[in-house]
């Protein structure tokens, strides 16, 4: 915004000296000594700080300049953000077992479908807050083709994408949600009782994913 | 408008019911019946049993509302629960190194309140030194004294359960 400046007007007067006697066009010092970014200069002028800490802030400002340049002369004019990593909290969950950060565990159907009705009631996609069971996934057999026996995938009325994941063995949290817990159970019985080994993957707010194989063992 | 309850129990509410059958401590209907079945389950989530409830802070120290309706539910239907066993030897052990903790206190309302409120202030704040976390626990409440807030931290701290991170 251009400011309107009024003949005669003396905030319009003072502005127009002001801009006149511009420093930056006549190269005056705006700050006085510190604009010479000189330590001890700093030190004189200043009350009550030490010296070392004047040296300390004007090194930190030095670096951040340095790094500006080489961030911009790398990244162009993008704006580079800087994410501090979170360390991984220590869990101390020994049960539901699929909560523990256990790499391996083994389970038999009935044990590994209570717990995860058990996660599933912890909230989900509604409840930021809580554990969410993000996906199952058959990793042995390595061929798992959906059971002839009971319902067709298609049966459960999803997209197609969603129906030939199923028929692979990946389930999407939106269809272990997505479903009643009597139909839950009767689906998830029916592809556990061909299947041997599972991948359950459970996304923690603010912590690192919980990925556990699940050994399935005979009853 | 009156709900019809669901034929079947959810799993969660199961769990959580034979466990406190296994306690022997659930009371829905006094104060101190509901303070104690608070504290418990917030206790048994900090020894790595989980039952997904997240606890706020509130007078009485740590506080689930959601926690709060399983139990006027579960009221309704513990006649339908049985103790609950677990299916693995890990969770076995953590449910009875949980029941060591408690010993004799699991109907002791003043020692469950002052053991879960100062395991929660010590979680939110962990650089806040000990005797200022006492210090304030003590003046919460007018039956805790400076005795009773000591023991309660060194039954935490025997269960090495003042150090490192919690699931609550």
């Amino acid at each position: 915004l251009t400011p309107v400046l009024r003949k005669g007007s003396k905030s319009g007067q003072k502005r127009k000296q002001a801009e006149q006697t511009s420093p930056a066009d006549q190269g005056v010092q705006v700050f006085g000594k510190a604009s010479r970014l000189g330590a001890g200069d700093l030190v004189n002028s200043a009350v009550g700080v030490s010296g070392e800490d004047l040296t300390s802030v004007l090194l930190a400002v030095q670096s951040a300049s340095t790094e500006v340049a080489r961030a911009q002369r790398t990244y162009g004019s993008s704006i580079v953000s800087q994410i501090k990593g979170r360390p991984p909290r220590t869990s101390l969950i020994d049960y539901p077992t699929i909560l523990a950060r256990l790499d391996e565990v083994e389970l038999s159907a009935d044990q590994l479908l209570e717990e995860i009705e058990l996660l599933l009631e912890m909230g989900g996609p509604a409840s930021p807050e809580s554990p969410m069971l993000y996906s199952l996934r058959i990793v042995e057999p390595a061929r798992w083709v959906w059971p002839p026996d009971g319902p067709s995938a298609s049966a459960i009325g999803l997209t197609p994408g969603r129906i030939a994941e199923l028929e692979v063995g990946f389930f999407h949290y939106d269809v272990l949600y997505g479903l009643t817990a009597v139909e839950r159970a009767a689906l998830l019985a029916q592809i556990l009782a061909t299947a041997s080994t599972v991948d359950v993957n459970v996304s923690v707010t603010g912590q690192l994913p919980v990925r556990t194989r699940v050994i399935l063992k005979a009853d | 408008m009156s709900s019809v309850p669901s034929p079947i129990l959810p799993k969660r509410l199961e769990v959580l019911g034979g466990l406190l059958r296994r306690l022997g401590t659930f009371d829905m209907s006094t104060f101190k019946g509901r303070l104690i079945l608070q504290k418990t389950v917030y206790l048994m989530q900090s020894m790595g049993i989980f039952l997904g409830y997240r606890f706020n802070w509130y007078v009485y120290g740590p506080y689930s509302p959601e926690l709060a309706r399983h139990g006027f539910e579960l009221a309704q239907r513990f006649h339908e629960v049985g103790p609950y066993e677990f299916h693995g030897q890990a969770h076995q052990k953590a449910f009875d190194r949980f029941v060591e903790f408690l010993g004799n206190n699991r109907r002791n309302p003043i020692w469950l309140e002052a053991v879960a409120s100062i395991h929660f202030q010590r979680k939110l704040n962990t650089a806040k030194p000990k005797e200022q976390i006492l210090q304030d626990i003590k003046n919460k409440q007018p039956y805790f004294t400076l005795e009773i807030c000591r023991d309660a931290w060194d039954a935490l701290e025997r269960a090495s359960l003042l150090g490192g991170g919690s699931v609550n």
